[in-house]
């Protein structure tokens, strides 16, 4: 199994390769650079001239492309944030956690969320449940991210007030205190739940399909022939073969949520990886956007590498030699 | 002798958009206890459809069952479902046709035979164990302990078969019922499965009820057979008798269908058109009639009934009196 995991890192090597450079060209192909976003079209000339000097931004842009890899390979400098004067490396840190609680909390509701549900409606296919449920999954899939999460701050942030419309914490709380905690968690839950109402589309859907498949297959049929109640029927051979494509998508679930939550933090003022993401593009900071591409890229790869790991643990079929 | 399962007036019909159609429809039977009873037909005749209706396997949303089922006595389709569950696997043993789909994937040989034990037995964890690997050499798995710790995929449809087989048989039944047991197998393993089966059930006294399309099975297998055609029941005979004495022009078309290595012949015979689905199936007369055109009306019964050509061989309708193979 190590074997298939380091070979696969491996093929991952020539893969960031490409990225980086098509996200190195595809931001250089972008009106404008970060000078011009700094500091506005009124600027003088020669000032600009200056500060695009400084950030080596007058070379030419295969030079600039070395010195950037260089850079990252030599001493893991992914460089400077133009619009923060910081390194990529530091700004990025400080938002890891965030981002990192929030795809978490997403992860876990979007389980626990979609599991019962894509079970309920398998189970009971053709009933009125089954149809609200389905209905639900058609509407969020029809719902865009970001008008669903403009509704929810709107509705739950302003008019009900019962969340709060910005941040991952309250300042005014002392860090470390169970308060801190709890309002850290306060800060989550819209975030999260946003995203997870939306999300959990897929996992419902392959669940009530898979149920239904499982509900005729042979082997189910041979377990009635045994005697075994219907209850049982259900937890040892029905759910446990239906959760498996389930646990195959989890891998890509983790991938897809560090890199998704992109603009539900935006909304939600988050300050997570997403929304730095999309500042750093229109402040046209391409060091961060740039190694902000590299990394989703890199979880992309790592979550499909770990959807096929927990896919051998529950399924004897596939072993990873 | 002494009946051990008495079917009267069976029809099972299922939901196809809004109608119900009769895929069994008025069937009668018994079986002895200590035979081996087949039944023969072609696909869609209702024979599968009647052996899982004896154990209520069937969608009960779809379904709708009438008529009895008498197992020593005590009909079937009255049972709630936990009373059927104790009938199921305790009592009636099943063994389907496709050994590949039917054992759980993500569960070892050892697990699907003590789940069955577990409902019918009371041993301890131990004793289930050992139980397995007993049932486990008495079908004829070469290395017990292997197999049971072995996964479905890991084994060759012979071997899923025996596994079948010795879950079917874990809580001794008094019969077994076996659905194709041998249709997705090749032939080398199917004399295997079917000698495998024979021994079992001298072994045990029990009961087997085959389905099959098989006619060589039957031959090999059978103490008595009912012939199906269009869910109803065209015939039924001892072996012997059916082989010797063939009546229904159903029966003696299958017969004459059948391949023979002394007999040589330069055309197989073949019966025309196919068995009508559930809701284009003739539901007056003689349900064979439409397959046999050059045989006159004249010669079938409005409302066919069964006639006994000896003891314990009846044939339904009268078209067999007049019935000639159209050369």
């Amino acid at each position: 199994m190590w074997k298939t995991v380091v070979r696969r890192l491996l093929i991952f090597i020539p893969q960031i390769i490409v990225v980086s450079i098509i996200v190195f060209f595809a931001a250089q192909a972008m009106p404008g650079d970060a000078i011009s976003g700094l500091i506005g079209e009124q600027a003088d000339a020669a000032e600009v001239a200056h500060l695009r000097a400084i950030h080596g931004l007058d070379r030419p842009i295969h030079e600039q492309y070395l010195r950037w890899v260089g850079g990252i390979l030599t001493e893991f400098d992914f460089g400077m944030s133009i619009a923060h004067s910081r390194p990529v490396t530091d700004l990025i840190g400080d938002r890891a956690g965030n981002t990192f609680r929030l795809s978490l909390l997403t992860l876990v509701f979007t389980y626990a969320i979609g599991v019962p549900l894509g079970v309920t409606a398998g189970r009971r296919r053709g009933t009125i449940l089954d149809k609200i449920i389905v209905t639900y999954t058609f509407f969020a899939i029809a719902m865009p991210t970001l008008i669903f999460a403009l509704i929810n701050l709107f509705i739950f942030g302003f008019q009900l007030e019962l969340i709060p419309i910005r941040g991952s914490v309250s300042v005014e709380i002392t860090p470390g205190t169970f308060e801190h905690v709890l309002s850290r968690l306060h800060h989550l839950v819209a975030p999260a739940l946003t995203g997870a109402l939306l999300g959990t589309v897929a996992i419902i859907n392959f669940l009530r399909s898979e149920v239904i498949e499982t509900q005729n297959s042979d082997y189910v049929t041979t377990a009635r022939s045994k005697g075994v109640p219907t209850r049982v029927i259900y937890r040892r051979h029905i759910l446990r073969n239906s959760v498996i494509p389930v646990v195959g998508g989890f891998g890509m679930a983790i991938a897809f949520l560090l890199s998704g939550t992109i603009f539900i933090e935006r909304v939600f003022s988050y300050p997570g990886m997403g929304d730095l993401f999309i500042s750093s593009i229109i402040n046209r900071d391409f060091p961060v956007a740039n190694t902000l591409i590299l990394m989703f890229a890199f979880f992309g790869v790592v979550g499909t590498l770990l959807g096929d790991i927990f896919l051998a643990m529950v399924d004897p079929r596939i072993r990873i030699r | 002798m002494d009946k051990l399962l008495e079917i009267k007036n069976l029809t099972t019909s299922f939901r196809i958009r809004g109608q119900y159609y009769a895929a069994v429809d008025g069937v009668d039977l018994h079986i002895n206890k200590n035979e081996i009873f087949a039944v023969v037909g072609e696909s869609g005749c209702g024979k599968s459809a009647m052996a899982v209706s004896i154990v209520g396997l069937h969608n009960p949303v779809f379904t709708r069952i009438s008529g009895e089922i008498l197992l020593n006595g005590r009909d079937l389709l009255t049972l709630k479902e936990n009373e059927l569950n104790k009938v199921r696997g305790g009592n009636i043993g099943m063994i389907f046709q496709d050994p590949l789909s039917a054992l759980n994937p993500l569960m070892k040989i050892g697990a699907q035979i003590e789940e069955s034990l577990t409902y019918h037995t009371i041993l301890t964890k131990k004793e289930k164990k050992e139980k397995a690997l007993e049932l486990l050499m008495d079908v004829g798995i070469v290395d017990p302990p292997r197999t049971y710790d072995s996964y479905p995929h890991e084994l060759s449809g012979g071997m899923r078969q025996r596994v079948m087989i010795a879950i079917a048989i874990s809580a001794k039944p008094e019969l077994l019922i076996a659905d194709e047991p041998t249709t997705a197998l090749d032939v080398t393993i199917q004399a295997q499965i079917l000698d495998l089966l024979k021994k079992l059930q001298k072994e045990s006294q029990s009961s087997i009820i085959m389905i099959t399309h098989d006619l060589g099975v039957v031959a090999e297998m059978a103490d008595r057979v009912a012939v199906m055609y269009a869910g109803q029941i065209v015939e039924i005979a001892t072996v012997h008798q059916l082989f010797q004495n063939p009546q229904h022009p159903y029966t003696r078309s299958l017969l004459s269908a059948m391949p023979n290595a002394e007999r040589k012949t330069k055309k197989l015979h073949y019966i025309e058109g196919i068995v009508p689905p559930l809701q284009d199936m003739l539901r007056t007369g003689c349900r064979f009639s439409p397959r046999i055109p050059w045989i006159g009306d004249e010669h079938h019964e409005e409302t066919p009934e069964y006639h006994e050509i000896s003891p314990g061989h009846m044939v339904l309708c009268s078209c067999y009196r007049d019935f000639k193979f159209n050369s």
